[in-house]
């Protein structure tokens, strides 16, 4: 994942925005079939707004 | 950019989608929290621009985390809408009363939402801008306000400097009774009504010609404009028509920026030119052709300014002669001479110098601090002698010199160091040794000295009461026989 976009969502989420988590997640279906698994993992958490996952989450994927 | 940034806090979570979906579209971004304590610290961290609060929520409820939005100063101005099921009064005017602007009831209809969120939105927009304004504004009046009090300080100042400066060098500045004094100030007071004459002031040097000229001035209307004076032989050559004239930016070398000229400056007052005589030819016509158009060209610059000046000028030297040799403009000179004022030489104003010489004895004993002691006859009657080549500024300059000498006490010949005191008669200078003979008993040596005076003229009782400096009949009481 780029590093611009993990930043992106890991600001989104520690601001608790739907807005722009929600964009972020389609930048990160645009990557391919991982992204895609990985959007929609992300979007579970988002709907029970467990942000600190999302974070540990994003911060867990290597950089591209 | 989002149109602004909308936090909502609601533990239902079809709730928070359904408002979510809802204001999304709108442009907003929104935050997301679904408990109270979260709301409160996302509040903070985040600074949304709205807070849709719900009421049942875990980790304290809505009514709670708005009381502590609007106790904090940095979240109080964020206006907060109450979106709930709980439709009973007393909720509602608990609401408002913490602090909240809207209270919206479950279930609510989604225009109805998009509209107050707007509309709170825009409210909350300018009241932001209102109170910024406001500051602006409050800043704005604190500094006109040191302005206005800088301005009124400067023209209290200023006013008490005019009002001092025309008690200093008005007509009360003038010492003596004499008619050439007495003519001198009614040629100022005659002057009074024409504030635009050109006045030529005549007179050797030190006979008081500039404060004529600031008489004048302080009489005059132009009293509230500037004096300018200026001596003409103090001017160089090279520097003159920028001096008189001005200059601009750029004009020759060194012209770093605009500088007006003296008679800019002088713009609704007087300019007094001392020294006219000395004036350099060349300047001479220039000056004539200001003085014919009432307008002024800077060096360097094809734009005319109008000046509104009064031309005071002065000079000790035969302009008459001086034009017949060619080195004064005639035409010049009448533009300049339309009144002229003669300051006459000490000598010829001898009944003023008693006065004269107190008045100088009391300025420079006020100035030192001192009470001013008398002046001794044998002093005053040396004065009264001596021809003063240099006028009253030399004899202001002898009092100031006799002063320091006497120490402060009663000023006597001895004190007075005079530049030509050979031009003293010699039977004064020997009348006026100290009487070393003279008897200590004062009514003796009364007697000894009105003898004294007596032999000296020759028995003229008139002119030994002068050398004495009392008055005939002191005379006549201890010589009874002169007056048969």
């Amino acid at each position: 994942m780029p590093q611009e976009l993990a930043t992106r969502l890991t600001m989104a989420a520690e601001l608790h925005s739907a807005t722009v988590l929600k964009n972020c997640l389609t930048d990160v279906e645009a990557l391919g079939p991982a992204g895609e698994r990985l959007a929609r993992h992300l979007r579970e958490f988002l709907s029970s707004y467990d942000m600190k996952t999302i974070q540990r989450l994003v911060a867990q994927i290597p950089a591209a | 950019m989002s149109a602004g940034r909308i936090l909502i806090a609601d533990d239902t979570a079809a709730s928070l989608s359904l408002l979510s979906d809802l204001l999304e579209p709108q442009g907003y971004e929104i935050l997301e929290v679904s408990d109270g304590r979260a709301a409160i610290d996302l509040t903070h961290r985040a600074k949304p621009d709205l807070v849709l609060l719900d009421v049942v929520m875990p980790r304290s409820d809505g009514f709670t985390v708005c009381r502590a939005l609007k106790a904090d100063p940095e979240t109080s101005d964020i206006p907060v809408i109450f979106i709930t099921s709980r439709q009973s009064s007393e909720d509602i005017v608990r609401g408002f009363r913490l602090g909240a602007v809207d209270y919206i009831l479950k279930p609510f209809h989604a225009e109805e939402v998009i509209t107050r969120v707007a509309t709170h939105l825009k409210l909350s927009r300018m009241t932001r801008e209102l109170i910024e304004r406001n500051t602006e504004l409050e800043e704005e009046i604190t500094r006109r306000e040191a302005a206005e009090s800088a301005r009124d300080k400067a023209a209290e100042r200023l006013s008490n400097l005019a009002s001092s400066e025309a008690k200093r060098w008005g007509i009360s500045g003038f010492v003596g009774s004499s008619p050439h004094l007495r003519r001198i100030l009614s040629d100022i007071g005659k002057l009074h009504q024409f504030g635009k004459t050109s006045v030529l002031i005549t007179g050797e040097s030190g006979t008081g010609k500039e404060l004529v000229a600031r008489a004048i001035h302080h009489q005059s209307p132009r009293a509230g404009g500037p004096f300018i004076a200026v001596n003409c032989v103090a001017i160089p050559g090279e520097l003159a028509e920028s001096l008189f004239f001005g200059h601009s930016k750029g004009a020759f070398t060194g012209a770093t920026s605009d500088r007006k000229g003296y008679l800019e400056l002088a713009d609704g007052g007087t300019l007094f030119l001392d020294e006219i005589g000395d004036m350099p030819a060349t300047l001479q016509g220039k000056l004539l052709r200001v003085l014919e158009d009432g307008e002024v060209t800077p060096v360097g610059s094809n734009k005319p300014r109008h000046v509104d000046v009064r031309v005071v000028s002065a000079t000790n030297a035969d302009l008459p002669d001086k034009m017949a040799g060619g080195g004064f403009r005639q035409d010049l000179f009448f533009r300049l001479a339309r009144f002229t004022v003669r300051t006459p030489p000490l000598r010829e104003r001898r009944e003023d110098l008693p006065l004269l010489a107190a008045h100088f004895l009391e300025v420079f004993s006020w100035e030192m601090g001192m009470t001013a002691p008398p002046l001794a006859p044998d002093a005053l009657e040396l004065l009264r002698v001596y021809p003063f080549p240099g006028n009253i500024r030399e004899l202001k300059n002898v009092m100031e010199r006799a002063l320091i000498l006497s120490g402060g006490k009663a000023v006597s010949r001895q004190h007075l160091q005079l530049i030509q005191e050979t031009a003293v008669p010699a039977e004064i200078t020997k009348s006026a040794q100290p009487p070393s003979h003279l008897p200590l008993n004062l009514d003796a040596a009364e007697q000894v000295l009105i003898q004294r005076a007596l032999e000296q003229t020759a028995g003229n009782v008139a002119e030994a009461a002068r050398l004495l400096g009392v008055s005939r009949s002191r005379i006549y009481r201890r010589f009874p026989h002169l007056s048969v």
